[in-house]
């Protein structure tokens, strides 16, 4: 295996924002696979990426192309777009009055309150959290985009998305 | 989301790819087990719900849904959650999780059959997926007590992942007894 792809427990630890320590932890009690290189433990990345879960869906990905674009919209007129999508926001709460959407609800109220750098930061984000604001987002539905923007927009994100797991796969 | 608007997405996506059984893979299965009221907000936080279609294998079908009632439709728009056309490899999953799929069909959905997951094989893929709404989804079906920890526990070991990420799960499950 190339040397690139095992790990020292200090890498490890910085992969899985832990300790070395809880690296060691894992080893030593048969969670995480390890070789030995002299006296140093080395790890698979592979094996360290499976303890962080399973990357990017093509569907969350599909998501942020399409915020990019509502980002575009939203720096040409940032007013208009933050009025809009303040009246979106009403909208949502009311449609989804059982409150099971407050927290990221409650979280666009006030990003969108700061301005257009809140709400550009949140929209482009490559986090998780980004993703959860973007499955609730009051950016959506406003008529930012034309039908055929939207479906330009979705075949070049599969075309990405094919391209770059095919080189991955390479 | 409630399930009233779970069955109009099932009947929506019925009448655009023409197909009668739909199959729920995201947290929004959960409303096929249990009443609303019974709910944790956590679980229904999503205003989207992600369906699959079973003989789709370019994804044709589920682009179609998601074309027309996905982010930013006219549909979104009008009602107020979308339809998210995913890729069925998207979730991992026990074994034996088709035998267990709850089914949703009434009048309301019109004609489609939503096959939702049991709630445990739900919660499985997303302590899989590991992203911190997961883990808020699960820890808030446990915490009321509709699913539990040694189910999960059992079905981890059931699925298809390597060791280390079935040891992750259930030293977080241990938090739960």
């Amino acid at each position: 295996m190339p040397t690139r792809d095992l790990l020292t427990t200090t890498q490890a630890a910085q992969l899985l924002h832990c300790s070395r320590q809880h690296i060691v932890h894992l080893c030593d009690n048969g969670q995480l696979p390890h070789t030995w290189a002299g006296k140093h433990r080395r790890i698979r990345r592979d094996h360290i990426e499976a303890l962080l879960g399973p990357p990017t869906r093509r569907e969350d990905e599909r998501s942020l192309w399409l915020n990019y674009a509502f980002a575009a919209k939203l720096v040409q007129d940032p007013d208009g777009v933050i009025e809009r999508a303040k009246q979106r926001l009403q909208h949502l709460r009311r449609v989804h009055s059982d409150g099971g959407s407050d927290r990221y609800l409650n979280q666009w109220q006030a990003a969108l309150k700061e301005g257009p750098d809140a709400v550009l930061a949140i929209i482009t984000a490559r986090t998780e959290h980004g993703q959860a604001m973007r499955s609730a987002s009051p950016l959506a539905g406003i008529g930012l985009l034309t039908e055929r923007e939207r479906t330009d927009i979705r075949a070049a994100a599969r075309r990405h998305w094919e391209a770059a797991h095919k080189t991955a796969a390479a | 989301m409630n399930r009233d608007q779970l069955e109009h997405a099932l009947r929506s996506a019925c009448g655009i790819a023409g197909e009668r059984d739909i199959l729920v893979i995201g947290s929004q299965s959960i409303l096929a087990s249990f009443p609303e009221h019974m709910l944790p907000a956590e679980a229904t936080r999503s205003l989207e719900v992600d369906i699959g279609f079973f003989n789709d294998p370019d994804g044709h079908k589920a682009d179609l849904v998601e074309g027309r009632c996905g982010e930013d439709s006219d549909y979104s728009r009008m009602f107020g959650f979308a339809i998210d056309g995913v890729d069925l490899g998207t979730a991992t999953l026990p074994d034996g999780w088709w035998d267990r799929l709850i089914d949703v069909e009434n009048a309301n959905t019109g004609g489609a059959r939503g096959l939702c997951l049991e709630p445990h094989d739900c919660a499985v893929s997303k302590l899989v997926a590991n992203r911190d709404k997961d883990r808020r989804f699960v820890a808030a079906l446990l915490d009321a007590k509709l699913i539990y920890a040694d189910v999960l526990a059992e079905r981890v070991g059931q699925t298809d992942v390597p060791e280390a990420v079935r040891s992750r799960i259930r030293q977080w499950l241990a938090a739960f007894g």
